[in-house]
């Protein structure tokens, strides 16, 4: 090899190496704080305002619900395994918080309507939640959903406030709640 | 002329006239005694040779291992091995920062569960943890926390629910014996059954001896409800002796020792 080709060949793998330090870096960076709790540009800013059917019968559901103190948006799907660990919390906190206008509104992500009604008699429905399909993915798309399960809280104000990704819980979401309540009122 | 040849020549040299001078000898054409002492020159040239021809060699061999170790560094050190090495070394980092990653999201659990703050929550999201959570075998502390809250607010009907459930799902003494204390004063405060009440405080103190709490309930139970302050007394002196610092404990036991009426 000459010496100009070594040359070319250090500065190119140097090149290489801060490269790697560079995406190591990033990497690191994107890891750091709860992997749950995922930033969006949606948050602090006012949600998407769709209306989808109602999964079964007829009627449709807006999102975010205007009676609501707290819009709880939950994509989810038959084939998402994740969506199994967290529907009961789901439920519970729907349940728990229904009396200080917290609503649950449940939107089937890229799934048979057959499908995911089994996937609800399966797991649990309750009469304070709403299920909704989403045709052409409108609101997936407006909410700009990455990977399901995701969920995301509204305020009164019609604000995002958090947006999960991943499988909720019960004292997360209960967290985020009583903050948006305690704040607002 | 490189100084390994130069040896190498005075070394033939020598050899050479070693030879011719055994040749001389031979034909007499030398005195034994010149040809000692020639011997004896030629010997010694030829061991300088020998020794000089060594030096050399060694340092040659020295030159050489210095120059290949130069060669390998560099060899070592070339552009595709650093890349490789690079790639590696990220790769190494990102398993580092991935693992420590998963290791965090799967710590938050335990240590919320240590480090839990019952105050920090509202009624509502303890209810919705504990439904969600109603079969974890930890989860009697949590009922145990929001259900006095409810009986520190009156709200005994929310209460009765969580004590009930933690009889039911395998309490420890403690645990057991908080529950069946407040549920044997909710007996007797909210729906005025003073024998049920005496007997739930029974089984508290069956639980866990010498429970403060049941002791004072029971006390003021008997006393209040049963109308027997003297058999109240002993109780409360249990009570007193267990916890001095409660001097509203020592105002009752002398209205109770004076036969006093409850207040």
């Amino acid at each position: 090899m000459s010496k100009r080709a070594g040359r070319i060949g250090i500065v190119l793998a140097a090149g290489v190496v801060i490269a790697m330090a560079v995406i190591a870096g990033v990497f690191a960076a994107r890891l750091s704080g709860d992997p749950q709790i995922s930033s969006s540009p949606l948050i602090g800013g006012p949600s998407p305002v769709v209306t989808l059917p109602l999964l079964e019968g007829t009627g449709e559901v807006t999102i975010p619900d205007p009676e609501a103190q707290v819009t709880i948006v939950n994509f989810f799907a038959s084939w998402c395994l994740e969506c199994r660990v967290e529907h009961a919390d789901l439920l519970a906190v729907a349940d728990a918080f229904s009396g200080a206008g917290v609503r649950l509104i449940q939107v089937a992500y890229q799934d048979r309507t057959t499908d995911a009604i089994a996937f609800l008699n399966e797991m649990g429905v309750s009469p304070l939640v709403r299920y909704v399909s989403d045709p052409g993915s409108r609101a997936a798309i407006s909410f700009g959903v990455f990977g399901i399960p995701e969920t995301y809280l509204i305020g009164p104000d019609g604000r995002v406030t958090k947006r999960i990704t991943g499988p909720s819980d019960a004292l997360g979401l209960g967290e985020e709640i009583d903050r948006i309540l305690g704040a607002t009122g | 002329m490189p100084e390994r040849a130069r040896w190498q020549q005075r070394q033939a040299q020598a050899a050479r006239d070693l030879e011719e001078l055994d040749q001389q000898l031979a034909e007499g054409e030398i005195s034994v005694a010149t040809g000692l002492r020639l011997r004896e020159v030629y010997l010694v040239e030829m061991e300088e040779a020998r020794r000089g021809l060594a030096e050399q060699t060694a340092d040659e061999d020295a030159d050489s291992d210095s120059s290949a170790e130069r060669r390998s560094s560099a060899g070592f050190w070339n552009p595709g091995r650093i890349v490789v090495l690079a790639i590696l070394g990220t790769a190494a980092v990102a398993l580092v920062i991935s693992v420590g990653w998963f290791a965090r999201t799967e710590t938050p659990a335990s240590s919320e569960e240590e480090e839990f703050d019952p105050s920090r929550y509202s009624n509502e999201t303890m209810e919705a943890v504990i439904t969600a959570n109603a079969d974890h075998p930890q989860i009697n502390g949590m009922r145990l926390a929001l259900a006095a809250r409810y009986f520190g607010s009156g709200e005994f009907p929310q209460a009765f629910v969580h004590y009930r459930e933690v009889l039911e799902h395998n309490p420890t003494p403690g645990e057991e014996a908080e529950a069946l204390t407040r549920l044997g004063w909710m007996a007797w405060a909210g729906s005025g059954e003073t024998q049920l009440a005496i007997e739930t405080l029974d089984r508290a103190l069956a639980a866990a001896p010498g429970h403060p709490q049941a002791l004072y309930f029971k006390a003021i139970v008997l006393w209040c409800g049963a109308g027997q302050p003297l058999t109240a007394v002993p109780l409360l002196e249990e009570v007193a002796e267990a916890l001095p610092s409660e001097t509203a404990v020592l105002t009752e036991l002398a209205a109770a020792r004076a036969e006093e009426e409850c207040r």
